[in-house]
């Protein structure tokens, strides 16, 4: 298998609001994720949110501007979920980095 | 690069905002427990983002201060609230077994919830355990909270900006 296989990345682009929500599953293109792999979050739209590891109920976690990047290394991630303070935004969040290649 | 000790008391600042440009910072675990990141600083291992040991986060725009903690271990003794409490309280109130909270001791309340806080015992009675400091949530009836033992790791941050 070529490493690099043709087509995209599986990737998950999520509208997020001011109700938490989870914008990245273990289970990117239905594949569940066996390792830990490197998860990098692009805000896409123009409202900046919160980020977290788990259910957004307050306002915390990390901040993510604006057209802003997070990348998480080598992360035990199973979830990732966001949430404003108002409005809403667009996050893509997808896999940064192949850790089982030989 | 600025390293930063971090315990599961308190949350501790590890990165300050740039003063102008666009700011960048990479965020490393370089200890041996899970560390929570947070953009406030009622930060939680429940509210925060979970940096576990030698793993790494890059942020590509840090505008903001970013605040940390580290985990703990529940122990004995355990106890129920009977009554609420309200922010800036200082007393839980129990039915019975006040005392086995003693001066000085960790304690976490409502782990688990938006609410989760560690705070310690400045005194206690048979229905009572006095904080301090003081609770920052308001706590209700039948909240639970338990002896906790902080543990630590440390942080380090590389920033810079563009």
């Amino acid at each position: 298998m070529p490493i690099f296989a043709a087509g995209d990345l599986p990737y998950q682009q999520t509208t997020v609001g001011t109700i938490g929500t989870q914008f990245w599953t273990n289970s990117p293109g239905g594949t569940a994720l066996t390792s830990p792999r490197d998860i990098t979050v692009i805000n896409a739209g123009t409202v900046g949110c919160y980020v977290t590891g788990g259910s957004v109920v307050s306002l915390s976690g990390v901040w993510l501007a604006p057209g802003g990047q997070l990348t998480v290394q080598g992360t035990a991630q199973s979830a990732l979920w966001g949430m404003t303070a108002a409005g809403t935004t667009t996050t893509t969040a997808s896999l940064a980095s192949v850790v089982d290649v030989v | 690069m600025p390293a930063t000790n971090i315990n599961g008391t308190a949350s501790t600042v590890v990165s300050f905002p740039a003063p102008a440009g666009s700011p960048h910072a990479y965020l490393i675990n370089l200890g041996q427990q899970n560390a929570w990141l947070s953009a406030g600083s009622q930060c939680s291992t429940y509210t925060g983002f979970l940096l576990p040991p030698n793993n790494r986060i890059d942020l590509s725009n840090a505008g903001g201060t970013i605040y940390a903690i580290a985990g703990g271990n529940q122990s004995s003794p355990f106890g129920t609230a009977s009554a609420a409490s309200v922010p800036a309280g200082t007393v839980l109130t129990v039915s019975a077994g006040g005392t086995a909270f003693t001066s000085g001791m960790t304690v976490i309340i409502e782990p688990g919830t938006p609410r989760q806080e560690v705070t310690s015992v400045q005194a206690s009675s048979g229905t009572s355990v006095t904080t301090s400091p003081a609770m920052v949530f308001a706590h209700g009836t039948n909240a639970v909270f338990s002896q906790y033992t902080p543990l630590v790791t440390t942080v380090r941050v590389e920033r810079g900006a563009t």
